[in-house]
């Protein structure tokens, strides 16, 4: 703190003798003060009147058509006047105020965007249920047709035209997977999480995937259906990316704080490097030509992220892949801490 | 100006007691456990930080509370208002826009912050300026994004009149806003604002919801 005037006033309170600093001689000692300091500077005048010597108080003085809060100590003189010693407050407090004021504005301006962001990404996701599911209803009515082309009049057709129908068949198909998909991907979003304790165990064994094994699995705090939604489509991704030989998928868990870390690893054509950060999104779809319709990883990621987890992937072009998610361990696992791993030793990856 | 609702004055002096220990936390902690019993952020704003931040300046006045302490707690409700953003920003739009902002050489702004986030609440689109911009720049945004409402806050007496020329200068340029003025001067002296051209005042960032909200704004 630094001196910023001393003076002597009478007991009127006129300024006679300026002892140290800038201060103007014959003027009310009050008249240096901020309007709104005045009641409290009274109340200070009134202190060292009777207590003879007060530190340590803070009034705001005019400067220039500002104020700036500096700090008073008072000390009663024999005659009944007093000494005034005023000191600065140490500096930066205002430009403290002013940085302050300047990272709060910004984080607004950030909460501002982000709401609106969400509000576009919700309107996106009802526009996408919306078009999924009226698109559904005439893509029925193409397949209802061709078959009946196919059942009723097959003498109608060569040879070539059943060859092009049975491509149109495959392709109402696969358009109908991909409406199923959007659709489904678009309704988790907006539909309000139910957690709840759930057994993963009985999550993979409820999808009846005959090249699946597991460990002993944890149970996790989330949405069942969300849940049984996440396994089913790694698994599905596993199945549309494999190789000629047996498919082996196996799931795997270990602690990771409060969370779990579940392994999903199989034995399919794996991902090159290049495109693994295209794969969780929306028809990031990396072989155009595999059965998969770009949309289940997307679902998966957005399962994840809404369970506060994270999902991603370790894999090489011919050497399988391992989806890793993690997930927040149930309220009251009893698992967790006292068993580091699970029953299968499998090494860390 | 708000009368403070008795059934606040509990959570209200809890807050003040952890902001003027220094315990952000626990004031943090103290609005979380309100929220979840249901207490909505206006009454958070209106009957605990409003009243608190009052309580503050009072205390300095009465040389019980320190500047540093007046800084501290200031600063710990604004990071509180600012972890509300996500309640604050969720309301349906209606498509009305206002720009909020305090007038040149203003440092406090927590009262202007208020008036924003009340707006937002409303869905209206707010631009919050921050606290400290000259009469021109302030016309400058203010054609620029054409909004159709202006807030401007003072809390200053000795700003009282840049907020009349700012106001003049938002004429002048032919700004199609309305207008409001608020702050302690003008609720110190409620005919204030008559002085200051502008279209209307409120005492504080509810009654002016509520008010937008009657005249059909
Ligand atoms: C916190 C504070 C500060 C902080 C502000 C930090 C910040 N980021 O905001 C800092 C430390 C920077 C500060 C500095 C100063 N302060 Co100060 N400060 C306060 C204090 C304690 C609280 C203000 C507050 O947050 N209020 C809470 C909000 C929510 O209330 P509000 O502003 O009234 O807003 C409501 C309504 O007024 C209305 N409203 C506001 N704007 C608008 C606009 C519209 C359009 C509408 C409709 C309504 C509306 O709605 C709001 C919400 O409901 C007050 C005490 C008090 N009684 O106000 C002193 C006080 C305002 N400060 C005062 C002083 C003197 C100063 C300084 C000169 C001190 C100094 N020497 O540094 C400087 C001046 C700085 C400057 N150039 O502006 C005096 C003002 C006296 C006066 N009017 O003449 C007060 C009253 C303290 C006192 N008793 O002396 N201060």
């Amino acid at each position: 703190m630094t001196l910023r005037f001393a003076v002597r006033c009478n007991a009127a309170g006129i300024i006679t003798e300026v002892l140290r600093g800038a201060a103007p001689l014959g003027v009310p000692f009050l008249d240096l003060l901020d309007g709104g300091s005045l009641g409290k500077a009274r109340r200070f005048v009134a202190q060292v009147a009777l207590q003879g010597a007060v530190s340590g108080w803070e009034f705001n003085v005019l400067a220039g058509d500002s104020a700036e809060a500096v700090q008073f100590t008072g000390l009663l003189d024999d005659d009944g006047g007093y000494r005034i010693i005023a000191a600065n407050l140490p500096p930066g407090f205002e430009q403290a105020a002013r940085l302050h004021n300047e990272l709060v504005s910004s984080q607004r301006d950030l909460g501002r965007q982000n709401a609106s962001l969400e509000r576009v990404n919700r309107e996106l996701q009802q526009f996408a249920a919306t078009v999924s599911h009226d698109l559904r209803a005439p893509l029925r009515n193409i397949r209802l047709l061709i078959g009946l082309f196919e059942s009723k009049a097959p003498q109608l057709l060569d040879e070539r035209a059943a060859l092009w129908l049975s491509h149109i068949v495959a392709n109402a198909e696969r358009m109908q997977r991909l409406l199923d998909r959007t659709l489904e991907y678009a309704s988790a979003e907006g539909a309000p999480l139910r957690l709840e304790a759930v057994p993963l165990n009985e999550v993979v064994d409820v999808t009846a995937n005959p090249y699946v094994t597991r460990g002993d699995l944890p149970a996790v705090q989330g949405d069942r259906v969300q849940l049984e939604r996440l396994f089913q489509n790694l698994f599905d991704n596993a199945l549309a990316y494999r190789r000629e030989e047996t498919p082996r998928i196996e799931v795997h868990a270990r602690p990771a704080g409060s969370y779990w870390r579940i392994a999903v690893s199989d034995n399919g054509l794996g991902i090159a490097s290049a495109d693994q950060s295209r794969i969780f999104e929306m028809f990031g779809r990396v072989n155009p030509r595999g059965e998969g319709v770009g949309i289940g990883l997307a679902t998966c990621r957005q399962v994840v992220h809404r369970h506060q987890g994270e999902i991603w992937v370790k894999s090489g072009l011919g050497e399988g892949s391992t989806f890793y998610v993690t997930l927040p361990a149930a309220a009251t696992s009893p698992e967790l801490g006292s068993r580091p791993v699970d029953g299968i030793a499998i090494a860390d990856h | 100006m708000v009368g403070i609702d008795q059934s606040f004055a509990g959570l209200a002096g809890g807050y003040l007691q952890c902001l003027l220990s220094g315990n952000g936390d626990g004031a943090w902690h103290l609005v979380k456990q309100a929220m979840a019993d249901g207490v909505p952020i206006r009454d958070l704003y209106l009957q605990v930080f409003q009243p608190c931040q009052y309580e503050v300046g009072r205390l300095w006045e009465a040389n019980e509370a320190t500047v540093a302490q007046e800084h501290y707690c200031t600063a710990a409700t604004q990071t509180i208002m600012s972890r509300l953003h996500a309640r604050v920003f969720s309301a349906e739009r209606t498509g009305r826009s206002a720009v909020v902002v305090g007038v040149g050489g203003e440092l406090h702004e927590i009262g202007a912050r208020m008036v924003a986030d009340f707006l937002e609440m409303k869905g209206w689109d707010t631009r919050y300026l921050g606290p400290n911009l000259p009469p021109d720049e302030i016309s400058r945004n203010v054609i620029a994004h054409d909004p159709d409402l202006v807030c401007l806050s003072c809390t200053m007496t000795y700003h009282v009149s840049l907020v009349e020329q700012t106001v003049a200068g938002l004429r002048e340029a032919k700004a199609r806003a309305k207008v409001l003025v608020g702050g302690l001067p003008f609720n110190r002296d409620p005919e204030l604002w008559r002085r200051t051209g502008a279209d209307g005042w409120a005492p504080d960032a509810g009654s002016l919801v509520d008010w937008l909200r009657a005249a059909a704004w």
